[in-house]
């Protein structure tokens, strides 16, 4: 079996903050450009008051069942990069939770070590997974 | 003369000082279940003594929610005491390690199957080198919170609380009077808060209020005893 890995990094512009001033939690700062694939690189600047990093994957476009997908989050403190975060895997297709509904997101997060200046993050695909959905998030 | 001799000991006892018991570092990591294990890095301090992790689940299939272990660099930890919510929706576990490695720690935790979880490493300095032995459990539903752990005047109480809130809405948890809050973090169906406070005798009660209701709850509690300077278990309050 042919398997192909696609290290593919996630680079999304941040944005300067939202209009308004922010709620002191769980506003999503700032909303990120959306990526069709997940196939871009990059390194994230962490906005001014960010304490953890999201990685979210819409499954709805996320078909083959057979894809596994890992993600990796990455931090630079001091100028020196580490990884803060390695998932399981998870597979392409449908998942249906104990409440019968679709499960229309995999996500994942984690904290942000003190003095973090970038962020990094790469999504490892086994194979073809179809057209899904990557999107990085900072929060509070 | 016996009397005398109390003093005596009392004296000599009192002045032995007790480190205070502070937190090093807290590191939260969370996902959703489809993908396995949680596998993140915790940062310990050279003078951080005790690891206690607190990992909660939710949205599983009913006893998949359960946790079946926590390692720190390989080794296990030790659980310490577990709370399971109102129709087994979700858990709240305490998970300790003495004299963690300094540095690094990559903290995996073993998911059972598929819940939703929230997992969170938080470090502390000057914990006495034995195993807690204040700890208790709550479980709930709606607004009414009630814990109350074994404590004293010079320990520090580590909380930590699952949190169902049906649809994905974010409880506004606020702690009571005292806690300093540690964390505040979730998704979906499940969030998580925790906090310290001073221990307090002969208890101490850490409580919360929600802006917005939630469902179940399960709240887990341990009282740190510090060490003293001499690095010795502290003595009996007796003698204080």
């Amino acid at each position: 079996m042919i398997i192909l890995l696609l290290l593919c990094w996630v680079g999304l512009a941040v944005a300067g903050a939202p209009g308004g001033p922010p709620r002191p939690d769980r506003v999503i700062m700032p909303p990120q450009t959306y990526a069709p694939r997940a196939y871009d690189s990059g390194r994230l600047d962490v906005p001014e008051g960010a304490k953890m990093v999201w990685v979210i994957l819409d499954r709805t476009k996320f078909m083959n069942q057979n894809a596994r997908v890992r993600v990796t989050i990455e931090a630079q403190v001091g100028g020196q990069w580490f990884v803060i975060k390695r998932t399981g895997q998870t597979r392409g297709g449908a998942i249906v939770r104990p409440d019968k509904s679709p499960q229309t997101e995999s996500v994942t997060f984690v904290s942000l070590p003190t003095g973090t200046d970038l962020v990094r993050t790469t999504v490892e695909v086994s194979q073809s997974a179809g057209t899904f959905g990557v999107v990085v998030r900072f929060t509070p | 003369m016996m009397t005398c001799v109390l003093l005596f000991i009392s004296l000599l006892v009192s002045s032995i000082a007790h480190a205070a018991v502070t937190v090093d570092a807290v590191m939260v990591s969370g996902g959703s279940g489809d993908f396995g294990d949680d596998s993140f890095t915790h940062m310990v301090a050279t003078d951080a003594n005790f690891l206690a992790v607190c990992t909660t689940t939710h949205g599983g299939s009913g006893d998949n929610n359960t946790i079946d272990g926590v390692t720190s660099n390989g080794n296990g930890l030790t659980p310490l005491v577990a709370a399971q919510s109102l129709g087994s929706l979700g858990f709240a576990h305490l998970w300790y390690q003495l004299a963690p490695s300094v540095g690094a720690n990559d903290i995996v935790v073993d998911v059972a199957a598929d819940p939703w979880y929230v997992n969170v490493a938080i470090s502390f300095k000057g914990v006495v080198q034995s195993a807690p032995t204040n700890t208790q459990s709550a479980e709930g539903g709606g607004d009414v919170l009630e814990l109350t752990i074994t404590s004293d005047t010079d320990e520090l109480v580590l909380d930590c609380m699952h949190i169902a809130t049906g649809g994905g809405e974010d409880p506004i948890a606020s702690p009571g009077s005292g806690q300093a809050q540690q964390w505040d973090a979730g998704h979906d169906t499940l969030w998580t808060v925790g906090s310290t406070m001073d221990g307090a005798s002969p208890s101490a009660t850490p409580d919360w209020t929600f802006g917005f209701g939630s469902t179940y709850w399960s709240h887990v509690a341990v009282s740190l005893e510090p060490m003293s300077v001499m690095g010795r278990r502290r003595v009996p309050v007796i003698w204080r």
